[in-house]
């Protein structure tokens, strides 16, 4: 089997080689002009084998631009192809197009003399059969015209124009009489495949070798007379074209001025092309065109008459073209339109300069549509320097010279617009000068002259002499208003919120600090534009703010802050933070329980309340006078109030005292009084009080209270301590036991 | 006159001056005694669990007896010292424990001898405190029930009158109640009865041996005087008990040193012969005396009854016995700080003006404003009263006023009599003074309705019986009609029967009562029948004024309560000498 391999490839190898067999023609092809050359071998065609593969070479042509015409009888069952690049078989992008693939009897292939040798490959053959072939070099303009001639001459006969209706074009044409659009249809169908036929025979004659030119070549002769016909059947329709154009384009703009205006560059090209054209077209043309422009100043000056605004007037359509359709048609340019011309050119100026100055000023909402910072100093520089430039577009009025236009209703319109704007400037300056100063005022907190001045502004005379000029006022007003009340709160708010901050926790002269000028309106308003319901309401809201800070908030806050450290450590300034919570609490009107209950705690006046027995309350015995290196008096002031069925509720209420209170109570009595509802409670009566001991844990007993079942039973202990301090007391109620003594 | 005559009689008005001089001098002083008058035929008769008519009894056993803990005092109030015994807590059970004292000894442990003035206190055998006459103290107490306030002061907190223990470090354990929290004071203050030694009788007339401050010397003519007893840590020795007929020479017998303590003064009222601050101190008490006319129900009828008191203007009796208003106006002040706020003593209930009831406004006095009738009353309202135990200064200003022409419609006519007469009960009403009262919650209606119409012997009639459903209750037998001066007798049948037991039963409710609202309750129901029966004419009460000789140091001496106003006595000391 190996030995085997070998043989099989190099059979393979063989067998590629000898796929196609060349077919030599002879005699041999020759690549001169000289018509069809039947392609022999010998006498005899060429014998071609079903599934045979062959080829033929045809050597290059003598110049470019030349086809190799091939014509066989068989074409239908045998494959070929035209090849610049062949080697025992063809790639498809080898291949030379086939210029008639479709006819089953010719096949027109492209030479050049780029390439040597073309080779003419046959594959596949369907059947056995004789190679009937005919081969012929030939420039390809002959190849094309011998074939395009009667094709050609057949399209110009068939498109002709016929030339009656535009020679007899004259003074009397009127265009009614014929149907222009139909006509030009026509024309124009026609002159189009004129014209493809001239481009056709024009790029053709490009393929003429230079030394035709002047020959008795009979394809050439042929060639020249046709294109001679067509240029000549062209020049004619392009004409006639250029004449139905302008009769019907003239006869469309009738009853339209501005449709006339419009076209007057189309009627002024075509008097400046009608040259070639037959005179008496041009001449009816031109009276046509004249008549028409009679009505064009009157048209002109209608446009600029009816305006009633002050702005800007263009003419329409501009006048450009038709002073250009009055010079083709060797007309003068009408004086009146000129005039109009000259008028409009300076009452563009002056409305052009309002314009401008309404544009600036119109950038004025714009600087404050987007919420602009209204106390801002580069607001108001920018509004000022809007102002000024609304103010120096102006130019002076001119308009008075044009006499026949002076009256036109636009220039008075201008006139006034140009009043009513410069009012606007001088009110805008007036309201943005002031409005500035206002808001510097505002800034530099000067309250009470920023409000005077905003007063002033409110009824600046010149910011009243419009109802715009009063919106426009109005707005910054309101602003200012708002922002001068705004920031003179908000700075009340800063000092009375940094002035809470800094004195939660003092506790000298608490009264003082609520009579601090802290809590009384950085300015009391006494102006608003929106009256005094505004101005009340303002005062009312500062008002209540203050109060709520005076009289809720700051206490508030003191007594939170004051009451934290008041239970960390009563040691340690203990008397005078719960002092400083009663006089906080004598300015407290918010309705927080826990606050009151802190306030209640720290106030010796006020009871504590009792109101389950036998059990124990801590409360706070603290100084009624403030001598702080001496002796003080105590109050300890307990409020009974527990649920009894007895009609009579009477209980034993047990005082566990502080050591340092009760240690000198064996030696002198540690309490000054002790009272029940004011009346005093005294051993010596039927009461009982026991001495408070270090070896009963310093309780006192005192016995028996009597409790009002309407709850108002005040049990009062008073004692003297040489210190300013704050005591623990804890206290307890319950039923007493029957005592003998 | 001649010359010589005038020197004769110069001589002797200088030699009787001389002796005068020489006899004050040189009698016996008052340093190192207390001495306090009494009258001499009402003797102090000495029972610590008893109330008696005579305040100084009650007084005296504050210095003879001790409790487990004694009452005491010092300038912030009542303090509670350690007696016999030593408090050492109570647990969450309420459970008491006590350690009682040893090595204490009865006072019969120091055999006494006297010779004259001299005392011997002499050493005989060792009668030492123990568990066992506690309880025997504690079966006395309960025996005596309501008649003691001692009865309702322990059945407060124990039930059973008894303890547990001792063990073997003598401590025993009450188990109190559940009901509060008990604090120290409450504790000591139950436990303040005071204790007799196991043995003594269960019904003596005075008792003699206790361990407190002060022993009983051998009495004379019934009453003893009191020496330290050894160990003891009073200051000064000796407490003697001064004799005199009545009480309307007290102030000058003070002025005149015969004694240095008058622990009630006539009247209430400031005294004037004790005027100097550099002599004398005074310090005012609560009310504890006040007078009444009791009337007779047995020769009064109810409506007759009515008709005296609604007559007798007890304002008018009131502003004559302090001479209101006139140059010889008797000052009181009070202890409040209050002075000559005589209106104040006016009484309107069987409960005093001063006491919890009224002054708490548990009973409302309600002024009877109905017209009067005297014609239904006899001619003449007999009205008897004995001046010989105690107050006869103030019955003596009573029978003026009452017998003032033209004062009562003059149906009124009083006369001093014997003690005995007054037992007759021959009289419309009698006119008493009740004192010694408390006004506290132990206000004791017993000693009102239920005494012995026999000044010379304290006696309380209080018989009580089982109910059906086996608890106490108080028997018609108490009321008798020779056994009160009311001259009520339950057991008649009479109209006011009916009336007249409700009223003994509510009596009984509230003294046996150890519930504060029960008796409020109780205090209400015994006024509103006493209004209806009309048993008396409540006058008025009596300030309390004591007065102590500067002998004394004042700041040594605190006095709270009445009946404890001796309970103090052994730290006070004499004032050092400048």
């Amino acid at each position: 089997m190996r030995r085997i391999w070998p043989v099989l490839f190099l059979a393979s190898l063989l067998a590629g080689c000898a796929a196609y067999k060349e077919l030599s023609p002879d005699p041999e092809v020759l690549p001169a002009e000289r018509g069809y050359i039947e392609l022999k071998n010998g006498d005899e065609q060429f014998t071609l084998d079903k599934d045979g593969k062959y080829f033929v070479t045809f050597p290059a042509p003598p110049r470019d631009n030349t086809v190799l015409v091939l014509t066989l009888s068989n074409k239908s069952i045998i494959g070929s192809t035209l090849t610049a690049v062949f080697d025992d078989g063809v790639k498809p992008a080898d291949r030379i197009p086939d210029e008639t693939a479709g006819s089953d009897t010719m096949s027109v292939y492209a030479v050049d003399t780029r390439v040597l040798t073309f080779y003419w490959v046959i594959d596949p053959v369907k059947a056995d059969t004789r190679l009937n072939m005919h081969y012929r070099y030939a420039p390809r303009w002959r190849f094309t015209f011998e074939n395009k001639y009667v094709e050609y001459s057949g399209t110009l006969s068939s498109n002709v124009v016929g030339r009656q209706t535009y020679e007899s074009i004259g003074p009397d044409f009127m265009s009614e009489q014929v149907d222009l659009k139909k006509e030009r249809a026509g024309l124009d169908r026609t002159t189009g495949t004129i014209s493809a036929l001239r481009d056709e025979l024009v790029k053709l004659g490009t393929l003429f070798p230079p030394e035709i030119a002047g020959s008795r070549d009979t394809a050439y002769v042929s060639y020249s007379k046709l294109r001679a016909a067509v240029d000549d059947e062209l020049k004619f329709q392009t004409e006639y074209a250029t004449a139905l154009a302008f009769f019907d384009r003239e006869k469309d703009t009738r009853g339209s001025m501005e449709a006339f205006l419009a076209a007057a560059p189309t009627f002024a090209d075509f008097f400046r092309q009608s040259g070639s054209l037959r005179k008496p077209v041009v001449d009816r043309a031109r009276s046509l065109i004249m008549a028409r422009l009679a009505h064009v100043p009157a048209y002109y000056e209608n446009q600029v008459k009816t305006r009633t605004d002050p702005r800007p007037v263009t003419l329409k359509p501009a006048t450009a073209p038709v002073r250009k359709l009055y010079a083709a048609v060797g007309e003068q340019y009408p004086e009146e339109l000129q005039s109009l011309e000259d008028f409009l050119a300076r009452y563009n100026v002056e409305a052009g300069a309002l314009a401008v100055a309404k544009e600036r000023l119109a950038e004025i909402p714009k600087l404050l549509q987007r919420n602009p910072t209204w106390l801002s100093d580069t607001l108001y520089a920018a509004l000022l320097e809007r102002d000024a430039a609304a103010n120096a577009a102006f130019v002076g009025s001119e308009l008075s010279r044009f006499e026949r236009q002076a009256g036109y209703p636009c220039v008075a319109a201008l006139d006034q617009e140009v009043a009513a704007t410069t009012a606007q400037i001088v009110g805008y300056q007036s309201i943005h000068t002031r409005a500035r100063t206002v808001a510097g005022r505002i800034v530099m907190e000067s309250w009470r002259m920023a409000e005077e001045q905003l007063r002033d502004l409110h009824n600046a005379i010149e910011a009243n002499t419009s109802a715009s000029l009063r919106t426009h006022k109005d707005m910054f007003v309101n602003h200012l208003e708002s922002d001068l009340f705004g920031r003179m709160k908000a700075a009340t708010e800063q000092k009375v919120e940094a002035f809470i901050a800094r004195n939660i926790l003092v506790t000298d002269d608490v009264p003082a600090m609520y009579q601090d000028s802290v809590f009384i309106p950085a300015l009391r308003v006494t102006f608003s534009a929106g009256g005094s319901g505004v101005v009340a309401q303002r005062n009312q809201q500062i008002e209540s703010y203050l109060t709520a800070a005076k009289n809720i908030r700051f206490p508030e806050a003191a007594i939170k802050a004051l009451y934290a450290e008041f239970t960390k450590n009563i040691a340690v300034k203990g008397a005078e933070r719960a002092r400083a919570i009663v006089e906080h609490g004598k300015q407290y009107r918010g309705d927080d329980k826990q606050i009151k209950a802190y306030i209640n705690e720290c106030d010796p006046q006020v009871a504590k309340w009792i109101v389950k027995a036998k059990e124990y309350r801590r409360v706070y015995a603290l100084p009624v006078t403030q001598n702080l290196r001496g002796t003080n008096e105590y109050v300890l002031r307990l409020r009974l109030n527990i649920p009894s069925d007895a009609a009579f509720p009477v209980f034993d209420i047990t005082v566990k005292l502080p050591p340092e209170v009760a240690a000198k109570a064996g030696s002198e009595q540690w309490y000054k009084e002790i009272t029940i509802n004011r009346k005093p409670i005294k051993n010596e009566g039927r009461f009982r009080i026991t001495a408070p001991k270090a070896d009963n844990n310093y309780e006192s007993l005192i016995s028996p209270v009597q409790m009002d079942k309407d709850g108002n039973n005040i049990l009062e202990v008073r004692f003297m301590y040489p210190g300013y301090r704050v005591f623990e007391v804890s206290a307890m109620a319950q039923v007493p036991i029957i005592r003998k003594n | 006159m001649q010359k010589r005559t005038i020197i004769i009689i110069a001589a002797i008005v200088v030699l009787i001056a001389a002796a005068v001089l020489f006899y004050f001098l040189s009698r016996a002083g008052l340093e190192g005694r207390i001495a306090i008058p009494f009258i001499a035929h009402q003797k102090p008769a000495i029972d610590p669990h008893l109330p008696n008519a005579n305040a100084l009894s009650d007084k005296l056993d504050e210095i003879q007896f001790d409790g487990l803990f004694n009452l005491s005092a010092n300038p912030s109030g009542v303090v509670y010292e350690d007696g016999l015994g030593e408090l050492l807590g109570v647990d969450e059970n309420n459970v008491v424990s006590v350690r009682l004292k040893q090595g204490k000894r009865w006072h019969d442990s120091f055999p006494v001898t006297m010779d004259g003035d001299d005392i011997t206190v002499g050493k005989g055998p060792d009668h030492l405190f123990s568990a066992r006459d506690l309880e025997f103290t504690l079966k006395r107490i309960q025996s005596l029930g309501t008649l003691s306030p001692d009865y309702i002061l322990v059945s407060q907190a124990v039930d059973d009158f008894s303890f547990a223990g001792p063990d073997a470090e003598n401590i025993i354990r009450f188990q109190f109640r559940g009901d509060r929290i008990w604090k120290e004071a409450d504790i000591k203050e139950i436990l303040s009865f005071k204790i007799l030694p196991e043995g003594s009788a269960m019904n003596d007339l005075n008792y003699r041996n206790g361990t407190g401050t002060y022993l009983s010397l051998p009495p004379k003519e019934g009453v003893a005087n009191y020496y330290r007893m050894p160990g003891s840590p009073a200051l000064i020795p000796f407490v003697d008990l001064m004799p005199f007929i009545d009480n309307s020479t007290y102030p000058t017998e003070m002025k005149g040193k015969s004694i240095n303590v008058l622990l009630d003064t006539p009247f209430g009222s400031v005294s004037p012969v004790l005027a100097n601050h550099e002599e004398f101190f005074a310090k005012s008490n609560i009310s504890t005396t006040f007078f009444a006319l009791l009337f007779n129900t047995e020769r009064l009828n109810r409506e007759q009854r009515k008709e005296l008191r609604r007559l007798v203007d007890a304002r008018l009796v009131l502003d004559r016995f302090f001479k209101v208003n006139t140059p010889q106006q008797r000052n009181i002040v009070d202890y409040k700080g209050n002075s000559n706020n005589f209106g104040d003593y006016l009484n309107t209930s069987i409960f005093p003006s001063s006491s919890y009831y009224l002054e708490e406004k548990v009973i409302e006095s309600v002024p009877d404003s109905s017209a009067g009738f005297p014609g239904i009353l006899p001619d003449t309202v007999q009205i008897q009263v004995c001046l010989n135990y105690g107050a006869r200064e103030e019955y003596s200003e009573l029978i003026s006023i009452f017998n003032t022409p033209g004062l009562f419609g003059a149906k009124l006519h009083v006369t001093a009599v014997t003690n005995d007469v007054i037992r007759k009960g021959n009289y419309d009403a009698v006119l008493v003074a009740f004192t010694g009262y408390r006004s506290n919650f132990l206000f004791d209606l017993y000693d009102i309705v239920l005494r012995e119409p026999d000044l010379e012997t304290y006696k309380i009639n209080l018989q009580t019986e089982l109910t059906a459903e086996g608890t106490a209750a108080i028997s018609p037998a108490s009321l008798q009609a020779d056994h009160n001066f009311f001259r009520l007798d339950a057991r008649r049948e009479t109209v006011d029967q009916q009336d007249v037991l409700q009223f003994m039963s509510d009596m009984y409710g509230f003294m046996s009562s150890r519930q504060v609202g029960d008796k409020q309750e109780y205090a209400r129901r015994v006024d509103a029948m006493e209004q209806q029966l009309c048993l008396g004419k409540w006058l008025f009460s009596l300030p309390s004024l004591a007065y102590f000789s500067t002998q004394f140091d004042s700041s040594s001496i605190d006095l709270y309560g009445v009946a404890s106003q001796l309970s103090t006595i052994k730290k006070w000391k004499e004032r050092e000498k400048k």
